[in-house]
């Protein structure tokens, strides 16, 4: 392997690979998301007698680690992530089984992480990028070019082991981001469309079993389906469609331009639920109207398109499948999310992605970037 | 490669296409439901309840004040299925028991599902004790209300009236259609007929506030504008005398063995119709209304037998037969048509019979079997020779007859001085009393087997009429009006006690005016001619009052009056009495009945004469029921 030959050349010279469109693209958001963070929060601290701008403090930090994340990530060779992807996702699955110890803390009936000097560390968002690492790494050892179903099997396994440790914290929306992964994945290294089909209605007689045995929990279904049927279904269903309701009437009441930045009613006084986090998009909706969520669009559309241009630029098939395990990673996350908040999608937990508060997302996506620059900074170097 | 790219980069695109097109819908299309939305919930009016007006009296005393009040609240909706455990737990707090809690739950006064108030005046201690144990007291609140005050008791009840929360028929009326379900108005007296100024505007506070409904910041609103003033006509000093009087004199009554269930009592301006005083017995205390109450305590209260309905107004909506008390306008009425004249004589015989009266009916004069002879008008007013009348009576009649029953010279006369239509006094629920005629009687009499004609016009109606019996009805505030126009030489004042609505800061808003309804058809020296020989009731010892009037000092302050024994079968008689002083320029005229209080001269004249010397600063005498002289 090849994976020294950087050093004969000039230490500058992988720098001007760098690509700045991707990298203002996700940095931008992240800022975005800070002014949003404390639009959404700064008036509860304040009834609260707290320092209004205590979450967006923790995002900087968060920001800050996740940018030298980046950059770590982005100056090794990602190659070397294929080899030490095994261990990565080994890795990760310990400590998604460690969260279910009494070393994990458990918040609103879940129990996803760790606390960890008063941060909150969430395993299951570094999962995200291990999967995709995993399966790249498995997908691109494969000889032959066209992917069998025994190969989708074994592929669908790696996937599937972390997918129910998430499932049982619970937490459907990172398991419906991990499924979207492997879909992604697969795609692109050359399944076949009927293998996907058998594989969708396998994936659909186990969610059917894992709901008999009571491994999925009624308010899990009755939150997916209730944006369905909003009028009926249990408490979850209810409760689902108050946040609904609330979010739609946010993004709605913000009309074409916005009631301006912290003048929202229904966001700076906290109509909408969990707003600083899975329902950020509201603050975005309501405070700069269609004009700002389109623009917000347009910096999802960018982040898209330079993932997928790193996935054809990349001169090795690991780079590319990591490359586009990275854009649907981006991609689901972002549709469901802001797709909840505009009464489309179900109602999941699924953060979004550089804008809603939580470090360990944060830090996640621009190890993510950090993955895509690696890529583009050494698709130079594949010749030898 | 670059085609199952373009596959993965084709699904994000609809993804994107999806968001963009829902965003579209939902900000720009359905944006102004959702505007509309937020503004409902991130902004909360809260009313700003204004303080009513007071009530004072003509010196500017206070008569009905505000005052706060601690008060607990139960809130039936919130209370739940927990509300056996709230009720015993308040029951044992506020040591009421939870039958009574119940009652005030379901007065029907009050909607459901609003915080009704259970007890008023709670300590300070107990709204402590409630506010610390909320978990346990579920839908239990204690707000601090304001309430009316009295500063003196029952003094005037009837006259200042009550207040209570709004009822369902009144909120459905287009004169409250500003009002809330919580809001209190007045409901009787000055209380309902000033109530558009007492109320005030109630102000509006318009606040921001999250979704757990905690306020954040005022945002404007405006100020709630407090009720305005009203000032009475009503002195509470003669207030005070008229009621003590009334009182004195019933009692007295009572140990004459008379029944003397009720009365009333009026002291009027007869220059400008402004009443000074104006009392009904039985009285009530309106801080009854403040405190709240169930409907078993409203029933014991009002509605007990030998209670007498003390809610009722007597002065302005008791209606009797007005008895002698008439005999001065009917002397007029025949004055000014021909029928008695100032210089004639009238025999007075021991009784009467109408000429040509196949039935034989005898009516009596109240000295039967006595004959007083051939008397002059004036003499026939002061010894009250009913049979005099009864002669008048009778050539009314004739006049009805020779005007082809179309005339009603008596009538038309009695209803120029008030009766028989309200008098249109500033007070609620006045009635307007019976001036009998052919029509009336046709309408409410049937004929039977017994009297086929019963309800046919025939002489009888006018004699009676004559004595102010029969179907007569009077108020004793028409009776008052009446008095006031012959005292100060024929205008009809309309009674009012409201004299002017002022600001809380005293600027006034405006002034009511005395105003007069009519002139009587009668001369000057006529209504002279009257008040002159009413002087001789009360001086003359033969004068039916004159025995009650006994050592009074006429020399220092003339007083005309007459006395009025109403038939009110089969009761006890009502006693009335009526009086003006001085009578050279009148300044008061005083009127009082007594239900069941004998004759006019027993009972109400020495309650009238007590109040005469109190309005003149004699020395007071002590009621003393008075001789039968009428």
């Amino acid at each position: 392997m090849e994976i020294t030959a950087g050093r004969s050349r000039s230490w500058a010279e992988p720098l001007r690979r760098i690509d700045p469109v991707l990298l203002s693209t996700a940095f931008a958001l992240a800022v975005i998301g800070l002014f949003m963070i404390y639009s959404a929060t700064h008036q509860s601290l304040q009834a609260l007698r707290l320092d209004a701008a205590y979450f967006v403090k923790k995002q900087i930090a968060a920001l800050v680690v996740g940018l030298l994340a980046m950059a770590f990530v982005a100056v090794v060779d990602y190659r070397l992530a294929k080899v030490y992807a095994p261990f990565l996702y080994v890795g990760m699955l310990f400590l998604l089984l460690l969260v279910r110890t009494p070393l994990g803390t458990a918040a609103k009936g879940a129990q996803r992480g760790f606390s960890v000097l008063g941060f909150q560390l969430t395993p299951s968002e570094w999962m995200k990028i291990a999967l995709i690492v995993m399966l790249a790494a498995y997908l691109s050892e494969l000889k032959e070019r066209d992917l069998g179903i025994r190969e989708l099997l074994r592929a669908t396994t790696i996937a599937a082991v972390p997918m129910f440790l998430v499932l049982i914290q619970p937490d459907v929306g990172t398991t419906i981001v991990l499924a979207t992964i492997l879909v992604g994945v697969v795609i692109v290294a050359g399944t076949r469309a009927r293998h996907l089909g058998v594989l969708a209605l396998a994936a659909a007689i186990f969610l059917a079993g894992a709901f008999q045995v009571g491994l999925i929990k009624q308010y899990q279904i009755d939150r997916l389906t209730g944006f369905l049927d909003p009028k009926n279904g249990g408490q979850a269903a209810q409760a689902a469609h108050y946040n609904r309701d609330q979010s739609e009437i946010a993004i709605g009441s913000g009309g074409l331009t916005g009631t301006g930045y912290l003048k929202g009613i229904q966001t700076n006084l906290d109509f909408v639920p969990e707003q600083h986090t899975d329902f950020i998009f509201t603050v975005v909706g309501e405070q700069f109207g269609f004009v700002g969520a389109i623009l917000l669009l347009v910096l999802y559309a960018v982040l898209m398109w330079r993932a997928f241009r790193t996935a054809m630029m990349s001169k090795d098939p690991f780079g590319t499948y990591v490359a586009a395990g990275v854009a649907a990673m981006f991609a689901v996350q972002m549709f469901v999310n802001i797709g909840m908040t505009l009464g489309i999608m179900p109602i999941t937990g699924i953060p979004l992605p550089f804008v809603s508060y939580g470090g360990s997302s944060l830090i996640a996506n621009f190890m993510a970037v950090g993955l895509l620059l690696s890529i583009q900074l050494r698709r130079g170097q594949l010749g030898s | 490669m670059g085609l199952r790219l373009r596959v993965l980069a084709t699904l994000c695109a609809f993804m994107f296409a999806a968001l963009g097109v829902r965003l579209w819908f939902v900000q720009v299309l359905n944006a102004q439901a959702a505007k509309d939305q937020a503004q409902r919930n991130g902004i909360r009016l809260v009313a700003v309840p204004a303080p009513r007006g007071r009530i004072l009296d003509r010196s500017g005393d206070v008569l009905v004040d505000n005052r706060p009040s601690l008060v607990v609240t139960v809130n039936r909706q919130e209370v739940g299925d927990r509300e056996e455990s709230v009720l015993f737990r308040l029951s044992k707090v506020l040591h009421t028991p939870v039958r009574d809690l119940l009652a005030r739950l379901n007065d029907p006064r009050y909607y459901p599902y609003t915080p009704i108030p259970v007890a008023f005046d709670v300590s300070k201690r107990v709204a402590f004790y409630l506010g610390e144990h909320a978990s346990r007291f579920q839908g239990v609140e204690t707000p601090t209300l304001t309430v009316r005050d009295y500063p003196d008791g029952d003094l005037a009840a009837h006259v200042l009236g009550y207040t209570g929360q709004i009822s369902a028929d009144q909120l459905k009326d287009p004169r409250f259609h500003d009002y809330g379900q919580q809001d209190v108005v007045g409901k009787s007296g000055v209380e309902a007929s000033y109530e558009q100024f007492l109320q005030g505007h109630k102000g509006e506070e318009k606040l921001l506030v999250n979704s757990a409904g905690k306020t954040l910041k005022a945002i404007g609103g405006r100020n709630a504008r407090p009720g305005d003033d009203v000032v009475l006509s009503i002195d509470t000093d003669i207030q005070k005398l008229a009621e003590e009087s009334l009182h004195l004199g019933i009692q007295a009554a009572h140990a004459d063995t008379l029944p003397a269930t009720a009365g009333a009592v009026i002291v009027m301006d007869p220059n400008n119709g402004q009443i000074l005083a104006m009392a009904s017995y039985p009285t009530f205390d309106p801080a009854f209304f403040v405190k709240g109450f169930t409907a078993r305590q409203y029933r014991d209260t009002f509605e007990k037998p030998g209670e007498h309905q003390p809610l009722f107004d007597r002065a302005i909506q008791g209606t009797y037969p007005a008895g002698s008390t008439f005999k001065p306008f009917v002397a007029l009425s025949a004055l000014n048509h021909g029928i008695a004249s100032e210089t004639g004589y009238y025999s007075c015989p021991a009784s009467y019979e109408v000429p040509g009266d196949t039935s034989h009916t005898i009516f009596e004069n109240w000295a039967f079997p006595e004959s007083f002879g051939t008397i002059s008008l004036p003499t026939a007013l002061v010894i009250s020779c009913d049979t005099v009348f009864y002669q008048f009576g009778y050539k009314f009649w004739l006049d009805y007859l020779v005007g082809g029953k179309q005339e009603q010279l008596l009538q038309n006369d009695l209803r120029r001085f008030g009766f028989g239509h309200p008098t249109g006094v500033d007070l609620a629920s006045e009635n307007a009393g019976v001036i009998p005629d052919p029509k009336w009687k046709s309408e409410h009499f049937k004929p039977t087997t017994e009297d086929p004609y019963a309800d046919v016009w025939k002489p009888g109606d006018l004699v009676n009429m004559s004595v102010g019996q029969g179907n007569v009805a009077v108020t004793p505030l028409q009776m008052a009006a009446a008095y006031s126009a012959i005292a100060n030489g024929g205008k009809v004042y309309r009674p009012h006690v409201g004299l002017r609505i002022q600001r809380p800061d005293g600027r006034v808003v405006r002034s009511i005016k005395p105003a007069v309804d009519d002139h009587l058809p009668f001369s000057k020296q006529q209504l002279f001619f009257i008040r002159q020989s009413l002087m001789g009731v009360v001086s003359d010892p033969s004068g039916t009052a004159g025995f009650a009037f006994r050592g009074f000092p006429f020399g220092e302050v003339s007083v005309a009056g007459k006395t009025g024994t109403a038939e009110v079968a089969p009761f006890v008689p009502y006693s009335w009495f009526a009086a003006m002083a001085p009578v050279e320029d009148p300044k008061y005229v005083v009127v009082a009945l007594v239900e069941q209080g004998g004759h006019g001269s027993q009972t109400a004249a020495p309650v009238v004469r007590r109040i005469l010397e109190g309005l003149f600063g004699l020395p007071l005498s002590n009621p003393v029921t008075g001789q039968v002289q009428d």
